[in-house]
């Protein structure tokens, strides 16, 4: 059952309020807890508009780190997007291709995202594309394997009318199944999202010198609690802003179902 | 706009030579159809009348040339069917339209392939909609319209298409009892007009009567075959209260329809 939306923002609402007072409450007394985690508007004050991250020659602002992490998360996600359809398509057309590269997707698809970033930096050096091809990696496999399995549930009756129309093979792979199966490969992608984004965060907290990954390593570096809690409420309110994002290109985009009428 | 509206000689004659169908499984062959012999001439309304399950739309679809027949062969207009054409068109139960085109897309969508250019097959499609009932629906998607309206815009999908035979497997099936009426006397008319050869699947007496020039009536399968065709011969447009209409109704019981073949 669908809640109804102005109910969700309440509850949603009451729910974040009571946790942050009950915060802010604990941070005024004297404990030594409270110097550990810092209430939100301590930490939060601690943007004021000359705010920069990091030391000397490597400084950037919120706004930086918050693009960066989010510019590698979506250019890796529509990546893997891409060579998901392509090969997804690619394993159902043609057989032998399909036994040729199914070993290879079931060996590779195991290594956790966060696994690869050693050899990212290794080979691509600390910068964009490492953090891109880390994300990529993270959801190339579970996107392709889902995307054969979206053409193996589509209508029958959707390739028959394509053929009662007289559709060419190219034609009924353009025209008929890529678009039939977009929607499902794209579900999937929103459901991996969290994993890319985890996986961006990793590479920015260890390796990478940018992004809201390193905004926490900062923190630690400098012994600043305020800087590490203010990452991480970054980090939660960017992923939730990206997911939405993804929700509404769900919604509006891509919203006809990928296996029934 | 003039649609292309083939004269009735256009119209292409379907022949079934001897066609069985079987089923392996485990080892031991199940006859689902058994030697079915039709000849439907050009601009027929033929309809096919039986009970679930005794391979009505097997037939069909082999007519169709959407899954060859274990034995036998179907010649449309006569060139031999081995798979679909663009000249037969089916009507399936399930309007079957893309979910992500609008109602003229979907329309628009055979004469896409073929090549015909955006504004003239969308133009084209518009007519056709505006055929059906539908001229105000063409920006709607599949999701917005009713059960009703789907087919419509199925049968408009059909006829753009250009397809000389139309098969139509119980594409009423699914729809309430007014919806039906309406889409019967949408169907009569269109007939009428355009002079199709029509297949038409149905497990509804009165739909067949109402409709056709001649009703073969299918006997249960397994080893289903066809027990008799009856002659409509009624002018049009038909009353389906009239009298006559209902004493032929009666007199094809489905208790016939039920009577199995070696009983």
């Amino acid at each position: 059952m669908q809640d109804r939306w102005q109910e969700k923002f309440l509850f949603g609402t009451i729910s974040i309020l009571v946790i942050w007072g009950v915060w802010e409450l604990f941070g005024r007394t004297e404990l030594m807890a409270a110097k550990i985690f810092p209430p939100p508007s301590i930490f939060i004050s601690s943007i004021s508009s000359d705010f920069k991250i990091g030391l000397a020659s490597q400084t950037t602002s919120i706004h930086a780190a918050i693009l960066a992490s989010v510019w590698r998360v979506s250019a890796g996600l529509f990546l893997g997007f891409i060579a998901a359809v392509a090969v997804g398509c690619g394993i159902a057309v043609s057989g032998k291709f399909r036994l040729c590269v199914m070993p290879v997707l079931s060996l590779v698809a195991p290594v956790a995202p966060v696994a690869w970033i050693p050899l990212a930096l290794v080979v691509f050096g600390i910068g964009n594309t490492a953090a891109i091809f880390i994300v990529f990696m993270g959801v190339f496999f579970t996107l392709t394997i889902g995307c054969v399995e979206a053409i193996n549930h589509m209508p029958k009756r959707r390739l028959e009318a394509a053929a009662l129309f007289g559709a060419t093979p190219l034609q009924t792979w353009r025209f008929v199944i890529v678009p039939s199966i977009l929607p499902a490969v794209f579900s999937n992608l929103r459901i991996n999202f969290i994993a890319a984004w985890m996986a961006v965060l990793a590479g920015e907290m260890t390796g990478l010198r940018d992004g809201l990954g390193a905004v926490i390593m900062n923190g630690r570096n400098l012994f600043d609690n305020r800087l590490i809690l203010l990452g991480m409420f970054l980090i939660g309110g960017t992923g939730f802003f990206c997911d939405l994002a993804l929700r509404l290109i769900q919604k509006k985009v891509l919203w006809w179902p990928s296996n029934r009428e | 706009m003039n649609l292309s509206n083939p004269p009735i000689d256009m119209a292409i004659d379907v022949h079934v030579r001897g066609v069985q169908q079987t089923w392996t499984r485990d080892g031991v062959d199940y006859v689902v159809l058994q030697k079915i012999d039709l000849d439907i001439p050009g601009g027929e309304f033929f309809s096919i009348v039986g009970p679930s399950g005794c391979g009505k739309s097997t037939l069909l679809r082999i007519i169709a040339g959407l899954q060859p027949a274990s034995s036998g062969e179907v010649h449309i207009g006569g060139r031999l069917v081995r798979q679909p054409r663009t000249d037969v068109g089916m009507v399936f139960q399930e309007a079957s339209l893309f979910p992500w085109l609008t109602a003229i897309d979907n329309v628009a969508f055979g004469p896409k392939l073929a090549g015909i250019e955006s504004h003239v097959r969308r133009a084209q499609a518009q007519e056709w909609l505006s055929r059906v009932g539908l001229q105000d629906a063409s920006l709607l998607y599949p999701h917005q319209l009713s059960g009703g309206m789907k087919q419509r815009v199925a049968i408009a999908r059909v006829l753009a298409n250009g397809a000389r035979v139309l098969l139509m497997d119980e594409p009423f099936a699914a729809l309430d009892y007014l919806a039906r009426r309406n889409m019967q006397e949408l169907l009569g008319n269109l007939w009428r007009e355009f002079r199709k050869t029509v297949i038409f699947v149905t497990h509804h007496i009165d739909e067949a009567v109402l409709l056709s020039d001649r009703i073969a009536l299918m006997t249960p399968g397994p080893e289903a075959g066809i027990s008799r065709i009856v002659n409509v011969s009624e002018e049009r447009p038909r009353d389906p209260q009239s009298e006559a209409m209902q004493a032929l109704t009666r007199s094809i019981t489905l208790v016939e329809c039920s009577k199995r073949k070696d009983a």
